[in-house]
C-alpha cells in the first residue's frame, strides 16, 4: 500500500472542506457527503423550526400586524412560533411561517401542511365540524403522501365530546371556552385532539395530530 | 486470474442510505439472511420471501471464506443476488429464487432455487425448499438440494424417475465463465437439508440447521476443515435496518455476517422538507394580478413579476404569452425530481399572476432547453381543488397532455444568472472487488463549469486533481485480439493523476412533431471524444419510444489531455504502434414501459471495439424515482476472444437524492456492479441521452407522481 495514514487523514480533512462556486450544488459526491456528515449531527435539518416568536408577545404587538397571527408549535420538536395568514380559498386558510412552512385549517380544523417532511395533503373534516357544535361520532379521512409519492388515504373513526369549560388568556385577552376532546382511530393510527371553542364557535386554541413523521401540532389564536 | 470486477460510482451514498431509512414498525416475521447473503437460516436457503422491493446487503466471514452479497427482492415472490466472494480465489455469483405457494394454515412456504447459476459456478447448486411457521416464534424449514447442496450423503437424483440424464451432473461450465449452467440444473446427487428458527424476542433470534454442503473446494483448496454438518447461530436484529449474526460453523470455524436492509418504498421524509408553496389566488377572494395583459407595458411587468417569482422557487422562465383566455409559459424546472411538483408548483404561481381574464394554463416544462410536454389546466379547477380531500386524483383527471413542439411563446424573460458557471467540489471515486486490491479508490478536487450559449446549446466540462488514493496502482492487464476500448480504463489518469474528465458541447433540438434530437462534440469520457448525433421519437402518452444514435470517436490518450492514441497490443498492453483508434458506432434502440413499473430497453448495433450486436436491460422503477435493474450484451465477438466472464453484464442501481436527504433536487447517486470490464460489447458512455432527458415530463411520469402536484 502507497497510501500513507497520513495522506488518508489529509484526504479525510479534503472531504470535510466544502465546496465552492455556483455548480457546486450539482456534484453528487458533494451532496452525499453532506449527507453522511449531517446525519450524523445532532438537531440535523428535521427540525426545521418556526420561527422564533418575540421574547414578550403583547396584544399591541399583535394589533399592529395587517394579517391575522396563530402562535403554533410543533410538539415533538419543541419548535414554537408564529404564522401569518396569507391565502383564503372559502372556508379555508393558509398561514404560513417566514421560514416556508405551512398550514391550512377549515373552521379550526387542519386539513394541510406543507414543508414538515410528512405532511397532511388534504383531509376531509366535514363530519368533524359538525361535531364541534355539540358532539357526535362520525368519519374523518387524511391523505398523505407515502414513500412511493403517492396519495394514501386513511380513514379514523371519530367521536367528539365535550368535557368542560375553561377560562382561556391569550396574550391579555379572555375568553370563555368549552373543551372538546376528538379521538380518532384508524387501521394504521389512533389520535386525541382537543379544542377550546370559544362562545361564537371560535376555536381559540386547539392540539391536533398531524401524522406519523411530525407528531402534534398546538395552535392558539392571536 | 481474476481481476477487476468494479463498482464504480458512490458507495458512500450506501452510508448515507443506512442513515435515511427509517424503522418503519413491521409485525412479520420478516426474512433472515444467511453467510450467502440471500434468504435462509445460516448456510442454507429457505422457502421465506423478503418483503416485496427489499434491498439487503450483507458482508459475511467465516473461516477463510468471504462473501459480499447484494440481494433485491425483484417482485414478490423473486429474489435475485449478486455476490463476489473469496473462495480459493476471487469468484462473482448470481442466484435466484422463486417463491411458488405463500404459507397457507397447513401448507409450507415453498420456493425454489438457482445459486451461482452463471459463471465458473464454484457455487453451482439448485434446491427446493419448504418453509413453515410453528406458533408465532418457530420456524422449521426442509428441503433437497442438488450441487453443492447435494454433496454430503447426495442419493440417486430422484428425478432420475423423469428422465435418467439427471442423474449425473456434467460440467457446465466453459473457460473464460459466464454463462447460463442450465445443462446442469437439479442433475446428479440430491440431499437433505434443514433447519429451525427460534425468535427468543424482536430483536434476538437462534438458528440451527443441517448443512448438505460438503465444502469440497474449500477443504481441496484452502485447508478448510469440516467435522460436522450443524451450523448454530444467533441473530440480533434490533430494527429493520440491520441484521447481526454470530455463527459457530461445521464444527471448526466460527463465523460473523452483518446485513444492511433497505426499503425503497418507504422515506423519512415521504413529502419532503421543501418550503411551503404559494397559496392559490382565488379571483373570487380577490387577487393583485393585472385584469388584462392587453396593454404591452402591463404584459412586460407582469411576466417580469412571474420570471423572478419563478426563479425564487428554483423555476426558470422561457417565456410566456396570453392568446385569448389562454396563458401559455415555458419553464425549465431545476429544482424538484417529480416534473408533476413542478407543473403544481408554476401552476400556483400563475393563479397569483395571470391576468384576471385568464380561464386556462399551458404549462411547457422543459430540460436541456427542449420543451417535452404540454400540459393544460384549467384555473377554475386550480381555485376549486387547492387543500380538498383526494385533490391530486381529481387534478389529474381534468389535466390535459399534449406534445410541445411549437415555437416558444412570444414574451421572453431574462434570466440574470450568468451563462458561465463554474464550480469546485471534492470527489470520491472508488473501484471496489478489484481482483489484486479489493477497494481502490481516489479522493481529490473536481473543478467543473458550463457555459450556455443558448439554453440547448450548452459547452460544459470537468477537471479532476487527486489528492490522495491508490488508484495508480494498476494491476496487469490481461492480452487481448479486441482493441482496448475498456479492458485499460484503470490506466486512464492512473500516473497523472489529474487531467479532463469531459469537455464537450451539446446541442439538444426539437425537429418535429414527438421528435428530438442532439448533437454533441468533445470529449465524451476518459476513454473517448468525438461526436454524436441521437434522434428519438416518443409521443407524450406513448409507453414505447425509438431512438436511433450515430457516433463516431477516437481512442483517448491515457493521461486524460486532449490527445489520441493507437489501440495497444503486445503482453502487458504496452505497445502502441499506428494510426490512432476511431470508430464508428450507433445504435438503434427501443424503450418500453410496462404497466408494472418496469422499463424495458432493447439496443442494436455496432460498438467500439467494431462488434455488432444487442444490449438488454430491464429496470424496477419505483414512483419516488429508485431504480434497480439488470443488463447484459451479446455481440458477435466469441466468448473466447471476450475473455473472463463471456460477455457483458451487470447489475445497476440508481438512488434518487431526494429520497436520501429530504431536501428537493433532481440529482441521483447511481452505481453499477458491472461484470468484467472488457472491450467487447462496450458502448460511449456519455451524459444527456435524449430518453433521460425526456421521459421525466411525459404523461407516465407525470401520472406516477402527480400525487406531488399540491405539494
Amino acid at each position: 500500500m502507497k497510501t500513507s495514514w497520513i495522506s488518508a487523514l489529509s484526504a479525510a480533512a479534503l472531504l470535510a472542506i466544502s465546496s465552492c462556486g455556483p455548480l457546486n450544488t450539482k456534484n453528487a459526491t458533494a451532496g452525499v457527503v453532506r449527507g453522511i456528515v449531517q446525519s450524523g449531527m445532532p438537531g440535523d435539518s428535521t427540525a426545521a423550526a418556526v420561527v422564533e416568536a418575540p421574547p414578550a408577545l403583547t396584544r399591541a404587538y399583535i394589533d399592529a400586524q395587517d394579517t391575522n397571527l396563530l402562535r403554533v408549535s410543533i410538539i415533538d420538536r419543541e419548535a414554537t412560533g408564529l404564522i401569518f395568514a396569507v391565502g383564503r380559498n372559502g372556508e379555508k386558510v393558509t398561514w404560513n411561517s417566514p421560514d416556508g412552512l405551512s398550514f391550512v385549517l377549515e373552521g379550526g380544523f387542519l386539513v394541510g401542511t406543507r414543508g414538515l417532511g410528512d405532511d397532511v395533503m388534504g383531509s376531509d373534516v366535514s363530519g368533524a365540524r359538525s361535531a364541534l357544535r355539540s358532539g357526535g361520532s362520525y368519519l374523518r379521512t387524511i391523505d398523505f403522501l407515502n414513500g412511493l409519492s403517492q396519495i394514501e388515504r386513511s380513514v379514523y373513526q371519530c367521536e367528539m365530546e365535550e368535557t368542560r369549560t375553561d377560562e382561556l388568556t391569550i396574550v391579555e385577552k379572555t375568553y370563555a371556552t368549552t373543551i372538546l376532546e376528538e379521538t380518532c382511530t384508524g387501521e394504521n393510527h389512533s389520535f386525541k385532539n382537543t379544542y377550546w371553542r370559544g362562545v361564537d364557535g371560535i376555536v381559540w386554541q386547539s392540539r391536533q395530530w398531524i401524522s406519523a413523521g411530525v407528531g402534534y401540532l398546538g395552535y392558539q389564536r392571536l | 486470474m481474476f481481476e477487476l470486477d468494479r463498482i464504480k460510482g458512490i458507495s458512500g451514498a450506501f452510508c448515507a442510505v443506512i442513515a435515511a431509512t427509517p424503522a418503519a414498525a413491521d409485525d412479520d416475521w420478516r426474512a433472515n439472511y444467511t453467510l450467502y447473503g440471500t434468504p435462509g437460516i445460516i448456510d442454507m436457503p429457505s422457502a421465506v420471501a423478503p418483503a416485496d422491493g427489499e434491498i439487503a446487503t450483507t458482508v459475511a466471514v467465516f473461516g477463510d471464506t468471504q462473501r459480499v452479497t447484494f440481494t433485491f427482492q425483484v417482485l414478490p415472490r423473486v429474489s435475485g443476488s449478486f455476490r463476489y466472494s473469496l473462495i480459493d480465489t476471487y469468484d462473482r455469483s448470481f442466484d435466484l429464487q422463486y417463491q411458488v405457494t405463500d404459507e397457507g394454515q397447513y401448507m409450507p412456504a415453498i420456493s425454489v432455487g438457482v445459486r451461482d447459476f452463471i459463471g465458473t459456478g464454484r457455487y453451482s447448486s439448485e434446491y427446493l425448499v419448504a418453509t413453515k411457521t410453528l406458533g408465532p416464534n418457530v420456524r422449521v424449514t426442509g428441503g433437497l438440494g442438488w450441487g453443492r447442496l447435494g454433496s454430503l450423503d447426495g442419493f440417486t437424483n430422484p428425478l432420475g424417475i423423469i428422465d435418467e440424464r439427471f442423474e449425473t451432473r456434467p460440467d457446465d461450465s466453459i473457460n473464460t465463465g459466464g454463462t447460463v449452467l442450465s445443462g446442469q440444473f437439479f442433475r446428479g446427487d440430491a440431499a437433505l437439508f434443514g433447519g429451525v428458527e427460534w425468535r427468543l424476542n424482536d430483536d434476538w433470534t437462534i438458528l440451527a440447521e443441517y448443512s448438505s454442503d460438503i465444502y469440497e473446494r474449500e477443504t481441496a483448496l484452502i485447508g478448510f476443515e469440516r467435522e460436522s454438518p450443524l451450523n448454530f447461530g444467533v441473530k440480533w436484529q434490533p430494527n429493520d435496518s440491520y441484521q447481526l449474526g454470530g455463527y459457530y460453523m461445521y464444527g471448526t470455524d466460527i463465523g460473523f455476517a452483518a446485513t444492511i436492509l433497505i426499503d425503497p418504498k418507504t422515506a423519512s421524509f415521504p413529502s419532503g422538507l421543501e418550503p411551503a408553496p404559494m397559496p392559490v389566488g382565488v379571483r373570487a377572494e380577490g387577487i393583485a394580478a393585472a385584469a388584462t395583459w392587453d396593454n404591452p407595458q402591463v404584459e412586460t411587468a407582469s411576466v417580469e413579476a412571474l420570471g423572478a417569482i419563478l426563479a425564487a422557487d428554483g423555476i426558470r422562465l422561457y417565456g410566456a404569452e396570453v392568446v385569448g383566455t389562454t396563458l401559455r409559459v415555458r419553464y425549465e424546472n431545476d429544482r424538484y425530481r417529480a416534473e408533476a411538483q413542478g407543473v403544481g408548483r408554476v401552476s400556483r404561481i400563475l393563479t397569483q399572476v395571470a391576468p384576471t381574464n385568464v380561464d386556462t394554463f399551458i404549462l411547457e416544462p422543459t430540460q436541456n432547453g427542449i420543451p417535452t410536454s404540454a400540459v393544460t389546466i384549467r384555473r377554475g379547477d386550480l381555485e376549486a381543488l387547492e387543500n380538498e380531500p383526494n385533490a391530486a386524483a381529481l387534478s389529474y383527471g381534468r389535466a390535459t397532455f399534449a406534445d410541445a413542439a411549437g415555437s416558444a411563446p412570444s414574451v421572453g424573460w431574462e434570466d440574470p444568472t450568468p451563462a458561465f458557471l463554474w464550480g469546485i467540489a471534492p470527489y470520491l471515486e472508488l473501484s471496489l472487488f478489484d481482483g489484486d486490491e479489493p477497494v481502490r479508490g481516489d479522493v481529490g478536487l473536481e473543478a467543473t463549469f458550463q457555459y450556455e450559449l443558448r439554453p440547448n446549446v450548452v459547452l460544459a466540462g470537468a477537471y479532476r486533481y487527486r489528492v490522495a488514493g491508490n488508484r495508480d496502482e494498476v494491476g496487469s492487464i490481461s492480452e487481448s485480439v479486441l482493441p482496448d476500448v475498456r479492458r485499460t480504463s484503470l490506466r486512464y489518469g492512473a500516473e497523472s493523476g489529474s487531467g479532463i474528465e469531459n469537455l464537450f458541447m451539446s446541442w439538444y433540438g426539437r425537429p418535429g412533431q414527438n421528435l428530438y434530437s442532439r448533437a454533441s462534440i468533445g470529449y465524451f469520457e476518459r476513454s473517448f471524444g468525438g461526436v454524436s448525433g441521437e434522434l428519438l421519437w416518443k409521443p407524450v402518452d406513448s409507453r414505447l419510444a425509438l431512438g436511433a444514435e450515430m457516433n463516431y470517436t477516437l481512442l483517448r490518450d491515457y493521461d486524460l489531455g486532449l490527445g489520441f492514441r493507437p489501440a495497444c497490443s503486445g503482453t502487458g498492453c504496452n505497445s502502441f504502434v499506428g494510426d490512432d483508434y476511431d470508430v464508428v458506432t450507433g445504435h438503434l434502440s427501443a424503450y418500453y414501459d410496462f404497466d408494472n413499473g418496469f422499463q424495458g430497453q432493447v439496443d442494436v448495433g455496432r460498438y467500439l471495439a467494431g462488434d455488432w450486436g444487442a444490449t438488454f436491460s430491464l429496470d424496477r422503477e419505483f414512483e419516488n424515482g429508485w431504480k434497480v435493474g439488470a443488463y447484459f450484451t451479446l455481440t458477435d465477438v466469441p466468448f473466447d476472444d471476450f475473455g473472463e466472464g463471456s460477455f457483458d453484464k451487470g447489475i445497476r442501481i440508481e438512488i434518487p437524492s431526494d429520497w436520501l436527504y429530504g431536501t428537493p433536487t433532481r440529482d441521483t447517486a447511481a452505481t453499477s456492479l458491472s461484470s468484467l470490464e472488457r472491450d467487447g460489447g462496450a458502448r460511449l458512455r456519455i451524459d444527456g441521452r435524449l430518453y433521460d432527458v425526456v421521459e421525466g415530463g411525459h404523461r407516465g411520469q407525470m401520472e406516477e407522481n402527480w400525487g406531488r402536484f399540491w405539494r
